[in-house]
């Protein structure tokens, strides 16, 4: 940077002058490392620290434009259109075909093989408007999924070679069982791409527990009955930028993507990952589980990169997040992360109040709302059943 | 030196055999140089004249049977040719010279003529100083000193730069200052490698332009003078050779570049300092020694067959050999104000 710097420099002495002022400048840091006074200075870890408040405001100041950010009057119950950047595009109608011997085969092409469905309780979720904020939860007429949450199964994974394959069948076929009894999620798709539903659509799944999501009109608290849940077998690493699924898996995943929401007229905003959606109630802080955390495939999944979008948990119901949570996540996940703080700053300067008050405004909206819903919505711990384990949390 | 405006700095290239002053007029540099030299001559009142008449710069010294003239700088050689004796050095290997005498009252009588009329209270002045030879910890503080005592004698306000830097600082402006800079003074090869203007390694080999001389003078029995004067007008390393001393010479040309090379390769293969410079970097070679025509090949050819260490985009001659060390200190003292 610095000899890019000087090489716009045609003047000689003004170039020499620019490197000595910069030499001198580090070389004073150097000392002032050095010194037995400043010893703090030269911890890594606090560096780390102050690294990562300084990305916040940073990260702010970079984001993209148009950014989908929600007008603070909008969350303080006025409008709410500028949610998403750009309008939905009619999706076109998928259908089955055929459907023999446990494989259903549909018009996109794909296959979704039967063997290990199951029932679960049916779907019925309650909902709560955001532009009535005094409003209670509603019961939506429909009983249709409202979302998709994508999350990964990190089950044991072996080395995807032919001489493996008895050993990558035999942990499919755990892990489908497994899936099966808890009924975690409504598709896997294992890393053949092979696509197994294993509750059906019209019943909820025990894959999110304590999760929020919101579109325009609604916000979702506790997503095991209002959204879908599409499980990739693999594991994530955290803050990992590039895909650990094969394409097999990609391409699976964006047809049957394409199925379920020509199905249910699912809105690109509501396919999310469960790191997008997971919550602590009993700390409020988000991003209990970290599955899909920052390297989420959305792009290929035929999805805009939702990881701009503000996330309900922190604007709407006052959650906040730790160092752990940034240590978890990809760079992608802290641009939503930067316009939810961007809202409820303000939406605090519109209220005149600060942004704790706010958030403490917030959360009894929360307690408010989810002490409203049936039990059956609501899973008493914090923790779901599905098969990936949650991120510790700070002491 | 003309001067039309009152140059803010001067940069200062002391060096063994000759002593060159840089100063900026406008967006120009100009130089002036004399030779790091001078002949004493038995005083008489009918030389006094003929100097005077000749406008010869001289000084007379000491009273009765003492007295004498000395003339210092350029017209030292002439009538050291004319007198048939050996023009006296100020300075050797690069430092105040040990043997003589006159040296630091020489010494400030040649930068006083130079620096005359550009010189005014307080001016910066930057001046060149070696670095401490190949293998060795030689105390250069005394000459240091020396110098500096003697600028401020004068009114000025000196500050000390490595000689290698100085080439570097006025011929690898292109590359932000990164690369090699070799002066082949009279006295010492001075050598630097500078990271974006930050000296990372310099050193000196004393196998220099003078070694050639007095080699080349003790095999055909020539006075250095003569040798000097020779090697500085007619000698070219690519040949032919009709006489022995252009022979002589060619074979103690050679001698020192080998010398300069094995230093340079193992300077750079011992170093540890030595940053990841991201690509090649030239090589600007400067001073007197370097002015015979096929140095620059030759210096190239050896350099290769010995395998240098460091990935080396040219070797070039800087753009004005005897003047690029003077400069690089002006340019210097330029960048600190």
């Amino acid at each position: 940077m610095i000899a890019s710097r000087a090489s716009k420099i045609e003047d000689p002495v003004e170039k020499l002058r620019f490197l000595k002022t910069t030499e001198k400048r580090f070389s004073q840091i150097e000392d002032l490392l050095l010194s037995p006074h400043f010893w703090w200075l030269s911890n890594r870890k606090i560096w780390i620290t102050v690294a990562f408040l300084l990305l916040i405001p940073t990260l702010s100041l970079l984001r993209r434009s148009p950014l989908p950010v929600i007008d603070a009057s909008a969350v303080a119950g006025g409008k709410l259109s500028t949610v998403r950047p750009a309008p939905e595009v009619p999706l076109e109608k998928a259908y089955l075909i055929d459907n023999r011997g446990g494989v259903e085969t549909w018009s996109n092409g794909l296959h979704i093989e039967t063997r290990f469905t199951t029932s679960n309780r049916p779907r019925e979720y309650y909902v709560w408007n955001r532009n009535a904020p005094q409003a209670s939860l509603s019961r939506l007429p429909s009983q249709q999924a409202a979302g998709i949450v994508y999350h990964t199964t990190e089950s044991t994974l072996e080395e995807l070679e032919e001489t493996q394959l008895r050993r990558l069948k035999l942990l499919g076929e755990s892990l489908l069982q497994y899936v099966q009894k808890e009924k975690a999620y409504h598709y896997v798709i294992d890393r053949f791409g092979r696509v197994f539903r294993v509750v059906v659509e019209s019943d909820a799944a025990n894959h999110a527990g304590k999760s929020t999501w919101a579109d325009e009109e609604w916000a979702y608290i506790g997503l095991n009955d209002s959204f879908l849940a599409i499980s990739f077998e693999t594991q994530t690493r955290p803050g990992d930028e590039s895909p650990e699924i094969t394409q097999a898996q990609v391409d699976s995943g964006r047809m049957l993507t394409r199925i379920l929401r020509s199905r249910y007229a699912i809105r690109a905003s509501n396919c999310v990952t469960h790191a997008q959606v997971s919550i602590n109630p009993s700390n409020f802080q988000i991003g209990y589980h970290t599955d899909w955390a920052g390297n989420f495939p959305f792009e290929a999944m035929g999805l805009p990169d939702n990881y701009e979008l503000p996330l309900a948990s922190l604007f709407l119901f006052g959650f906040s997040y730790d160092g752990t949570f940034f240590a978890a996540t990809g760079a992608r996940m802290w641009k939503g992360v930067v316009s939810s703080e961007d809202l409820l700053r303000s939406r605090a300067g519109k209220d005149s109040i600060s942004v704790a008050q706010l958030r403490t405004q917030l959360r009894n909206q929360y307690r408010r709302l989810s002490a409203l819903l049936p039990e059956s919505n609501e899973p008493a711990g914090t923790t779901d059943s599905r098969a990936s384990n949650p991120r510790q949390e700070n002491p | 030196m003309k001067q039309t405006q009152q140059t803010p700095a001067i940069g200062l290239d002391v060096g063994t055999s000759r002593i060159v002053a840089a100063v900026q007029n406008g967006d120009q540099f100009l130089f002036k140089s004399q030779l790091n030299a001078f002949v004493e001559v038995p005083w008489s009142k009918m030389t006094e004249a003929s100097l005077k008449r000749e406008s010869v710069p001289f000084v007379v010294s000491g009273e009765g049977f003492e007295k004498k003239i000395i003339v210092p700088g350029n017209e030292s050689s002439r009538f050291a040719d004319l007198l048939q004796s050996e023009s006296r050095r100020p300075m050797n290997r690069g430092v105040l010279n040990p043997t003589e005498p006159e040296n630091a009252i020489m010494l400030k009588q040649l930068i006083e003529n130079l620096t005359e009329g550009v010189r005014s209270p307080g001016i910066p002045v930057y001046y060149s100083v070696p670095a401490a030879p190949l293998g060795a910890e030689e105390n250069l503080t005394y000459h240091d000193a020396s110098i500096a005592q003697i600028l401020r004698e004068l009114g000025c306000e000196p500050t000390p730069i490595n000689e290698g830097l100085a080439v570097v600082f006025s011929e690898l402006e292109e590359t932000n200052y990164s690369g090699i800079g070799i002066s082949f003074g009279g006295g010492l090869v001075n050598v630097c490698l500078s990271y974006l203007a930050v000296p990372v390694l310099s050193f000196s080999v004393a196998k220099a332009g003078d070694y050639i001389d007095s080699s080349a003078a003790s095999i055909t029995g020539e006075l250095t003078t003569r040798i000097r004067l020779a090697k500085e007008e007619s000698f070219q390393l690519n040949g032919p050779f009709h006489d022995k001393l252009h022979q002589v010479l060619n074979v103690y040309y050679d001698e020192v570049i080998r010398a300069v090379c094995s230093g340079l390769k193992e300077a750079f293969s011992n170093s540890r300092n030595i940053p990841k410079m991201g690509r090649p970097v030239p090589m600007v070679l400067s001073g007197g020694t370097t002015l015979p025509k096929g140095f620059r090949d030759r210096f190239e050819k050896v350099l290769k067959e010995l395998d240098f260490p460091l990935p080396l985009s040219e070797i070039r001659m800087a753009q004005a050999p005897l003047n690029s060390t003077a400069k690089g200190a002006l340019v210097a003292a330029l960048a600190e104000m």
